[in-house]
């Protein structure tokens, strides 16, 4: 029997159906398993290749946290280090009153800056050069203000020659001039020269040698005030981008991590929908199996079994399967005609039963040989 | 027979073990400073030197330091003489045709040094008449001659202490070289008078990885001295070396 037609048995399955129930369209074998197993195999490619998609987006995350990140948070490291110490450079350039270590603490700075830690982002490379050019700056202001200091000293001098010329006791004029030579502020100067005009106004005009002196002092503070200014606004500068560094790695580190943790969350999750998707159409094609392959077997088997016996027979729903419904079909065909043939034979015996007793009594001697198994002659 | 393969193994043995004991000769710089150069004593000194004497310990490797001029390194290492040479050496693909090369050991960048006002800037028109030292066989002389060649005179020196005193005594109106070792010139007596112009050059090869030259083929040397490396960076050897000659960090 083709595997496409539909079976045409009077006790097919289909025949079984209630009245009204058109029966369903059976379909072969082959068409069924293609487009299950293509279903499988894409299901499982599909987990497969999600699962191994997510698993390179991890490892291409770990490469490039080695190759890149780790690098740049090294240097991000290195630069904050760096900076710190372009502090301290600083300080003993706005501090040291040696010209030779005031040199190489701006050296040291430039070479700092001129390390690979300041090139790794342009905002940084900005910040050296920044700090290079106010530290420049201030070695300048104060070489100037070395000279100025020299100078201070020949007006010193110059005053103090001036006082002992003009004769008598001039110790509190002495003295207001070391006020003016030690001001530490020009608001301290301001007073000094406020003193010493007042003490020498309307006196010898040598008695006013000392306004050079306070003048180059105004000077040196002037120099002080703008150095410790740049300096301070660089420092705060340069103390913000330590802390901005410090807390960038952090940021760094942690977002990435976040990452990895995040991608490695979504494959974790896409296995285990993949797999329970899986398992979900492994168990429909268990249970399909069943309903509509292993059942109509079993049930053609019991139709088979009790082909003999008077009990009432099953009728088994019918398969979508051609394959297993021809199948039960035939069983059910074939149990009917071997018991549509017990019944022929009872009928054919009890003919003959009854119509014995008019025959030859050698025939009747014979007649139960013609119950045994494979026996075709007649009695 | 037995004894004659007995006595092959001993002697195989015997061997084996002078071998392991020969000292390894590593050379470094005899008048670079701050990398190597020799001190009162007669003794070599310096970055390069102290860092050499690290690695020997972390191999755990007997050395004898062979103080050496700088164009004697390479042909030095490629003939077997030397085992490796710990000295500011960049990782030049010319380089890598002769001898292996262990990772980096620092980074380094070249910058022209001269007298302020001399040259304002580095370019073709500013040095046009100008004569420049520089070390003999380093990567700055090819980079010279190519750029510069032609406008410019260019001066060789053996040594990177006999360049530097070309230009303090002014035979020279700028020099290039290694930052960090001017870095040790601009600070010493002498130096006073220059500063360092333009920006440090990284590219035409003038910056990049210091690596450490050794024999080629000797790749259980080259992972000893790599294994080395990352054994003084950590246990902080590394550190301590490199704050007692340069005011940053060099690796």
């Amino acid at each position: 029997m083709p595997a496409s037609t539909t079976p045409t048995s009077p006790l097919a399955s289909s025949d079984a159906l209630p009245e009204g129930e058109a029966p369903r369209r059976a379909l072969p074998l082959r068409r069924l398993l293609l487009p299950g197993a293509t279903v499988l195999a894409i299901a499982l490619g599909s987990v497969f290749a999600v699962v191994i998609f997510g698993q390179d987006k991890i490892a291409a995350l770990a490469e490039d946290t080695r190759n890149l990140l780790l690098p740049a948070l090294t240097a991000q490291n290195d630069n904050a280090h760096d900076v710190e110490r372009l502090i301290l450079f600083g300080e003993e350039l706005i501090n040291s009153p040696d010209p030779a270590k005031r040199r190489q603490a701006r050296l040291s700075a430039q070479m700092l800056i001129y390390d690979q830690s300041f090139r790794f982002d342009p905002q940084t490379r900005e910040l050296g050069k920044g700090a290079l050019a106010t530290l420049v700056s201030i070695a300048e202001q104060r070489d100037r203000r070395d000279k100025l200091a020299g100078d201070l000293q020949q007006a010193l001098l110059a005053a103090e020659t001036s006082l002992t010329r003009s004769g008598g006791s001039e110790s509190a004029l002495r003295w207001l001039l070391v006020a003016v030579v030690t001001a530490g502020s020009e608001a301290a100067l301001d007073q000094a020269v406020t003193d010493l005009t007042t003490a020498t106004s309307g006196r010898d005009a040598q008695l006013r040698a000392w306004q050079p002196v306070a003048e180059i002092r105004r000077q040196i503070l002037a120099i002080d005030r703008a150095s410790a200014t740049a300096w301070d606004q660089e420092a705060r500068r340069l103390k913000a981008a330590t802390d901005t560094l410090a807390a960038g790695a952090e940021l760094r580190t942690r977002e990435r991590i976040t990452e990895i943790e995040g991608e490695a969350a979504r494959a974790r999750m896409v296995a285990i929908l993949g797999l329970a998707g899986l398992a979900v159409l492994f168990i429909a094609a268990v249970v399909a199996a069943r309903r509509w392959i292993v059942r109509p077997l079993l049930d053609a088997t019991r139709v088979l079994a009790t082909a003999n016996s008077d009990q009432p027979q099953h009728q088994p729903p019918p398969s979508v399967v051609a394959e297993i419904r021809a199948i039960t079909t035939a069983a059910q065909t074939l149990a009917e005609n071997t018991r549509a043939l017990d019944e022929e034979r009872r009928v054919v015996v009890q003919v003959r039963l009854e119509a014995a007793p008019a025959r030859p009594r050698g025939a009747l001697r014979r007649a139960p040989g013609c119950f045994r198994p494979g026996s075709a002659r007649p009695w | 027979m037995k004894t004659w393969r007995l006595l092959l193994c001993a002697w195989l043995c015997l061997a084996l073990q002078a071998l392991a004991a020969e000292p390894l000769v590593v050379a470094v710089n005899n008048n670079d400073r701050p990398f190597g150069w020799m001190n009162d004593k007669g003794e070599p000194t310096g970055f390069s030197v102290d860092i050499a004497k690290a690695l020997c310990k972390a191999m755990n490797r007997e050395c004898r330091l062979q103080p050496a001029a700088f164009a004697d390194f390479i042909p030095g290492v490629a003939s077997g003489r030397f085992d490796f040479v710990v000295a500011n050496i960049l990782r030049t693909p010319e380089r890598e045709k002769l001898v292996d090369f262990s990772d980096r050991f620092w980074r380094s960048s070249s910058t022209f040094v001269g007298q302020p006002g001399v040259v304002k800037a580095i370019s073709r028109q500013e040095l046009k008449g100008k004569t420049v030292a520089v070390q003999k066989g380093a990567v700055q002389e090819r980079y010279l001659r190519e750029l510069y060649g032609d406008v410019a005179t260019i001066d060789t020196y053996a040594s990177n202490a006999e360049r530097n005193a070309a230009l303090a005594a002014g035979k020279a109106d700028l020099m290039l070289g290694s930052t960090m070792s001017h870095f040790a010139f601009m600070t010493a007596k002498g130096g006073e008078r220059f500063e360092i112009i333009g920006e440090p050059i990284y590219d035409g090869g003038l910056g990049g990885d210091v690596a450490i030259p050794l024999t080629k083929g000797r790749n259980d040397l080259r992972q000893a001295i790599n294994a080395a490396m990352t054994a003084i960076l950590r246990d902080g050897t590394y550190a301590r070396i490199n704050n007692a000659y340069f005011p940053a960090g060099v690796f």
